[in-house]
């Protein structure tokens, strides 16, 4: 068995199997978490104090992540279920996967450091589930800041701010009043006088709230460095995350908000909490009559509201469901350009400029578009390399460097487009190892089931993100590395002199076993 | 006749009130139309029988308990009858027109809904309040307040609040939005009631001509600074909470929140207690300026009920978007406070949040030209320097030059900085969020190519042109050198920067032409609403709105051989190769023989800025003038240069302006600033035609244009202008409508207007980092080694900065050498 376990500090540990590497949580935040092995299981006990047999957890975790499955291990009076990221005594990751998502993150608690890897590996596509076992006695609460932690990493700000909010309301007030302080003290109307008297009394609760918030925003440097690495290597958008509501319905219960008050602030911010109503822009040449019928057909059977942009007059319209017609939105670009996919129909990348910065899913459907004809008119440069290609290789170029699936017509299509995309380095081994065929990537279109299974989950191709290559430090080892100074690291060197004494002495145990 | 009723509020302070409704008796409006009613909030000492006693004139009345100003003013409007209501604070003092001046304004535009006056000190030196400003986590505040009232803020204009101070609404518009919120009992019910205002349709209006001065905060000094910072904060919660349309109270809300916690406590630890422990209450205290956080949401919490309920009602009948709303928000990306810890969380929640994306920030706005900085200055110089007295007033403004400047040297509402080292350009371009600039600045500071910062190129002057002439003296390799180096530095610029500002249409099809050759042509550049054309704005030089005023003669009767009678033409500047004063002689030579009273003055050979050379047809000309036997006799030359605040003098002591010059590509494009000079001071003016000015002086009736080299056709012109006084007097006269178009704040309309919204190009800003902006070759103009220019250079800095000066030019100078 090759495996890594992750445990708090001062986790009391059975003797373990050959092959399976330690590394406790240090308080400060100095534990390495790469795992020397590209195969394998990670097993994460957040509350050790909840699992009853770790070795036999070991066991079942490499049984779950078989599938490179994610999962976090709840009692055996639960049900499985899918979750986007949960608090769980025990977690179980596939080690390859970790790998690529850049690897555990050590200046979290382990807390907060099990959900976290959960949620990136669910915004990665990995499937994330809650695995009922007898070896978990029950389920952990974790601390609100974990969640919040969790949280602020892992989605946009614009997802974060539709919740946060009522929450931080609700944070602040309610130890204030659970305190029984009296809050109208600083008011002139409502409580004069004393007003030479500097300070006030009060119970040592009552501004936890307060000193919550103040934690998470002193934190938020190494937060907004967490959010910027994990955006790069995700590949779902926030609008098709499964189980975020829930995820975030526990982080209310985490806030220890009294239900009544917590529905009372939800609806007080209703306006503002609304998921995305739209969450595809549609792109066409409104003078390409095929583009135009295409579209329309294309519509009708997606028929959710969407945006769509127009290259040819720069305009941008909406449309509620398939009884409805394009209305003039222009005043929705913002919106529009936040759309989880843009679907561009017989155009080119370049026509919507803002898709070079977008983190949106860009599907092209090229079904009614003659790539050949079109490249036969085109007119080579004055040059060599790069300046020998004409306008429209150009073009096509940077658009296939940048889509992330491709709709053909026919397979005669397809293999053009392969011969394109493997010209300008696309074909990549991640890609490869989740879609054999690569007919995700470039899809045969079947009238529209191909582009409705594109738009029904836009996911963004391994290649297109970022991913820790093999052998190579992840990403958050070497941001945790970078955060540490000369006299932490000469302390974690004697530390790793210790641990592989200790796992020397380990392996001992194990022959003499 | 329309009523006016003011409102006085009074809380403890009798004196001011009585003083105040005294004051109001003195304003020039008709008493019987001015009701004034002082509410006395419960005040308990004696207040109500004195005020009771001592105004018959007024309506006194106890509102029965201390209902703060919001509850005070709705009060007293509810026992007022004016068409107009108006707050006056108990402590401030109308100007005699404070009334008449607003009730104008309301009476002339139905869509204004309130007019916010100009509030000053109770001296009238320093200004109270003169616009409004609201940041994005909702603390509103007055801009400009505690500054001199310089004048520079006497333009009516939108605004998003008035201050309770002093301010004027229509009943209608009063009772439809219900008053005053008496939620916040004090403080931001202003802000509150003016943005309603605006959601609901109307306009607030600044009106400068209506001034009060005031006694800042004299209620409020008599309790605790916890006190105004509690109410504060809560009201500023409330106040977004109701007016905030959807998306933007989602984007500020919540991190409105965490900064209000921070800015509690780091008030609270700041500068006494280094540690932030404000929260940790373990001690069982907490300092009550530490709890105004917290506590200010706990009342936002008890409020929220009915605020859910007001906000509903507003956002439900807005007429405004949030998007019309931003501008009047002015600077909302605000940290207003500078402890240390709390600038810190600022900064991360507005990057974390991107709040940047979505409020307005103050645009930081350095304005940087080649030219020196003094009482002498040249056209580019005068040209920067009126931008940044343009922009001042709405932004915050640094003038520099990257050459000279003169100590005395102080800016018209905006700060004047030397960037004469490299160190110096870097902090001031680095500081600034817009940068406007001529000539060589991006080979000064290159760092900028790649910076996101947004530039503007003004290409008013097009130098490769002017190059043809002026290096004619060069020899063939110098001159195809400085050719191609200007072509370089202009394509530099136009590769590189967000807009472009150049003098006349003629001049904008030429640099489209270049940024079409340069790929800048493209429609990520244009906005949905936008033609091509508006890429570059026209700015031509302007003019300023101030007639000159004469101080004393400069030529009559100051210069030797020139008499108070005598028929005085003037040269309006410099004296450069592509001009023609050979044939202008020549034509004075011949009009002498008529009229012995007609005298030539050229204004300046001697150019304030040592890098500009001597040129060869200066020399001529003096040769001519001797060898004709002119000089100082018919003709006379100023030998130095004329300080810009001083131009008027020798301007106004002249007949006809002229100017004119051969006929070659420069000339074409050339946009003449003399000619301004000359239409600011009414002069009629004779010139060359073929440039902007040269081809409308005879349709417009301004002027007279010759031909090229027509020494005949100019000696009949200046003839015809000096000693037909019709035609003179007529010339004037369309001069005065003709210079207006050219006053400084029209010509640099377009500037003003992309100022407020600046923006990066869409076709460079999305570029990727690492990816060259600049298409062309970069090259470093070299300054090469010219004794005679040099000299004049070392002397020049000698006279500006002594021998430090010289010794640090130097060393620069040997850096752009060495490798």
């Amino acid at each position: 068995m090759r495996a890594m376990l992750v445990a708090p500090a001062k986790t009391q540990l059975p003797l373990l199997p050959d092959g399976v590497t330690v590394r406790l949580v240090r308080d400060d935040g100095l534990t390495e978490f790469d795992y020397p092995s590209s195969s394998g299981v990670i097993l994460l006990l957040a509350r050790p104090e909840f699992v009853t047999d770790i070795n036999e957890l070991l066991q079942c975790a490499y049984e779950e992540t078989s599938t490179e499955k994610a999962c976090a291990f709840v009692p055996s009076s639960e049900e499985s279920k899918h979750v986007l990221s949960t608090a769980a005594a025990a977690y179980a990751f596939d080690a390859k996967a970790v790998h690529l998502a850049g690897g555990l993150d050590s200046r979290l608690t382990p807390d907060a450091m099990g959900m976290d890897m959960l949620f990136r590996l669910a915004a990665r596509a990995v499937e994330t589930q809650t695995v009922p076992s007898t070896l978990i006695r029950e389920s952990p609460s974790f601390l609100f800041s974990s969640y919040l932690t969790v949280f602020s990493r892992n989605l946009t700000s614009t997802t974060q701010l539709r919740f946060l909010a009522p929450l931080f309301l609700g944070l602040i007030d309610q130890p204030l009043r659970d305190s029984g302080v009296d809050t109208a003290a600083l008011d002139l109307q409502r409580s004069p006088g004393n007003d030479d008297i500097p300070k006030l009394s009060v119970p040592a609760q009552a501004f936890s709230g307060a000193q919550l918030v103040r934690t998470w925003l002193d934190d938020l440097p190494m937060l907004e460095d967490g959010k910027v690495i994990i955006a790069k290597s995700r590949r779902l958008p926030d609008t098709v995350l499964v189980g975020l509501d829930d995820f975030v319905e526990e982080m209310w219960v985490a806030s220890s908000i009294p239900h009544d008050k917590q529905v009372f602030l939800r609806q007080a911010f209703a306006d503002i909490s609304r998921p995305r109503e739209v969450n595809t822009l549609f792109v066409i040449p409104s003078d390409d009559h095929n583009a135009v019928e295409r579209l329309e057909t294309l519509y009708r059977a997606y028929g959710q509201p969407a945006f769509l942009y127009d290259t040819s007059t720069g305009k941008v319209s909406y449309r509620e469901n398939p009884d409805g017609e394009w209305a003039e939105a222009s005043s929705r670009l913002k919106e529009a350009q936040q759309c989880a996919a843009a679907y561009l129909i017989a155009s080119h990348t370049r026509e919507v400029p803002w898709l070079q910065s977008s983190s949106g899913v860009i599907i092209l459907d090229v079904t009614t578009s003659s790539l050949l004809d079109d490249l036969c008119h085109d007119h080579s440069g004055y040059g060599r390399g790069d300046a020998l290609l004409g306008a429209q290789a150009t073009m096509m170029n940077e658009t296939f460097g940048h889509v992330d699936h491709v709709i053909v017509r026919d397979s005669q299509q397809r293999d053009f487009v392969l011969g394109a995309l493997i010209a300008i380095q696309r074909l990549n081994q991640h890609t490869y190892d989740e879609d054999f065929s690569l007919s995700n990537l470039v899809a045969c279109e079947n009238g529209t089931r191909a582009a409705i299974k594109a738009l029904s989950r836009p996911c963004r191709p391994f290649e297109r993100v970022n991913n820790s290559e093999e052998y190579e430090r992840t990403i958050f080892d070497s941001a945790a590395r970078a955060d540490r100074s000369m006299t932490d690291i000469i302390h974690n060197i004697g530390e790793r002199v210790g641990n592989t004494a200790k796992g020397f002495e380990t392996r001992l145990k194990g022959v003499r076993r | 006749m329309t009523t006016v009723s003011v409102i006085l509020v009074n809380y403890r302070g009798a004196e001011d009130s009585i003083a105040a409704a005294r004051y109001l008796r003195q304003c020039e409006w008709p008493q019987d139309k001015l009701e004034i009613v002082v509410v006395d909030n419960d005040s308990g000492d004696g207040s109500y029988e004195k005020l009771r006693e001592e105004l018959p004139d007024c309506v006194v009345v106890q509102s029965g308990a201390n209902r703060g100003f919001a509850g005070g003013c709705n009060f007293g409007v509810s026992q007022s009858s004016g068409d107009i209501v108006a707050f006056l604070n108990n402590d401030a003092r109308p100007h005699p027109l404070w009334v008449a001046q607003a009730v104008e304004v309301i009476e002339s535009d139905p869509s204004i809904g309130c007019v916010a006056s100009k509030v000053l000190d109770w001296d009238g030196e320093k200004i109270d309040y003169v616009d409004s400003s609201l940041t994005w986590y909702g603390m509103g505040y007055k801009r400009e307040v505690e500054r001199e009232d310089t004048g520079l803020w006497d333009r009516p204009k939108n605004v998003l609040f008035p201050t309770g101070a002093a301010m004027f609404v229509p009943r209608g518009v009063y009772e439809e939005l219900g008053g005053f919120d008496e939620r916040f009992f004090m403080f931001y019910e202003d802000v509150d009631f003016g943005w309603r205002v605006n959601l609901a349709g109307y306009d607030v209006r600044y009106v400068p001509t209506s001034v009060a001065y005031h006694r800042h905060h004299a209620t409020m000094n008599k309790f605790g600074n916890f006190r105004e910072l509690y109410l504060l904060e809560r009201n500023a919660l409330a106040c977004m909470y109701k007016n905030l349309g959807p998306e933007l109270l989602q984007r500020a809300f919540a991190p409105a929140l965490a900064l209000l916690i921070e800015r509690s406590a780091a008030r609270a630890e700041f500068p006494a207690h280094e540690k932030a422990v404000s929260y940790n209450s373990e001690n069982g205290e907490i300092w009550k300026t530490a709890a105004t956080g917290p506590y200010a949401i706990s009342y936002f919490m008890d409020i929220l009920p009915s605020l859910v309920e007001s906000r509903e009602q507003i956002q439900a009948n807005r007429r405004k978007t949030d998007e019309e709303i931003l501008p009047l928000m002015r600077t909302a990306i605000e940290p207003a406070n500078d402890i240390p810890r709390y600038l810190e969380a600022h900064r991360h929640l507005v990057n974390f949040f991107h709040i940047d994306d979505f409020f307005p920030s103050e645009s930081r706005v350095l304005v940087v030209t080649g030219d020196v900085l003094g009482e002498k200055m040249a056209g580019p110089a005068i040209r920067a320097w009126e931008m940044a007295k343009r922009l001042a007033p709405e932004h915050t403004v640094t003038l520099c030059s990257t050459n000279t400047i003169s100590k005395a040297m102080e800016g018209e509402g905006f700060e004047i900085h030397s960037a004469s080292s490299k160190n110096r350009l870097l902090a001031l371009t680095l500081w600034a969020d817009v940068i406007i600039f001529q000539g060589f600045l991006l080979e000064q500071a290159p760092w900028l190519i790649e910076s996101d910062k947004i530039l503007i190129a003004d290409i008013y002057d097009p130098m490769h042109l002017e190059q043809l002439e002026q290096t004619r003296d060069l020899g063939a390799y110098g001159r195809e050198k400085a050719l191609h180096d200007v072509t370089c530095v202009l394509n530099n610029q136009i590769a590189r920067a967000d807009y472009f500002l150049c003098a006349s249409e003629k001049q904008r099809q030429l640099w489209l032409g270049q940024l079409a050759a340069l790929g800048r042509i493209n429609s990520n550049n244009l906005l949905s609403d936008e033609y091509v054309d508006d890429m570059i704005g026209v700015c031509p030089f302007g003019l300023d709105e101030n007639a000159p005023v004469q101080t004393e003669h400069a030529i009559r009767g100051k210069v030797p051989g020139i008499g108070m009678d005598d028929k005085v033409i003037i040269w309006g500047g410099g004296i450069y190769n592509w001009f023609d004063p050979i044939s202008l002689i020549h034509a004075v030579n011949a009009l002498k023989d008529k009229h012995d009273d007609v005298r030539l003055y050229f204004l300046g050979i001697k150019h304030p800025n040592p890098d500009v050379p001597a040129m060869r047809v200066a020399k001529e000309t003096l040769d001519l003038a001797d060898e004709l036997g002119l000089k100082d006799r018919y003709v006379f030359f100023n030998h130095d240069w004329v300080p810009y605040n001083e131009r008027q003098n020798y301007l106004l002591d002249a007949n006809v302006g002229v100017s004119t010059h051969f006929e070659h590509i420069e000339t074409h494009f050339s946009f003449r600033t003399r000619i301004l000079d000359y239409l600011w001071a009414g002069l009629p003016i004779v010139a060359t035609e073929g440039d902007s000015f040269g081809n409308v002086l005879n349709e417009e009736g301004i002027g007279i244009s010759v031909k090229p080299y027509d020494v005949e056709g100019l000696t009949e012109a200046l003839e015809t202008l000096l000693y037909d006084d019709d035609r003179g007097r007529e010339c004037r006269e369309n001069i005065k409508t003709f210079a207006k178009r050219f006053e400084w704040e029209q010509t640099l309309a377009p500037l003003l207007e992309f100022c407020r919204k600046p923006r990066r190009a869409g076709d460079i800003a999305r570029l990727p980092a690492g990816e060259p902006i600049t298409q062309s070759e970069l090259t470093t103009v070299s300054m090469g080694i010219d004794i005679r220019r040099d000299s004049q250079l070392v002397l020049q800095y000698f006279k500006e900065g002594g021998v430090k000066m010289v010794s640090h030019k130097v060393l620069s100078r040997a850096k752009k050498y060495l490798p």
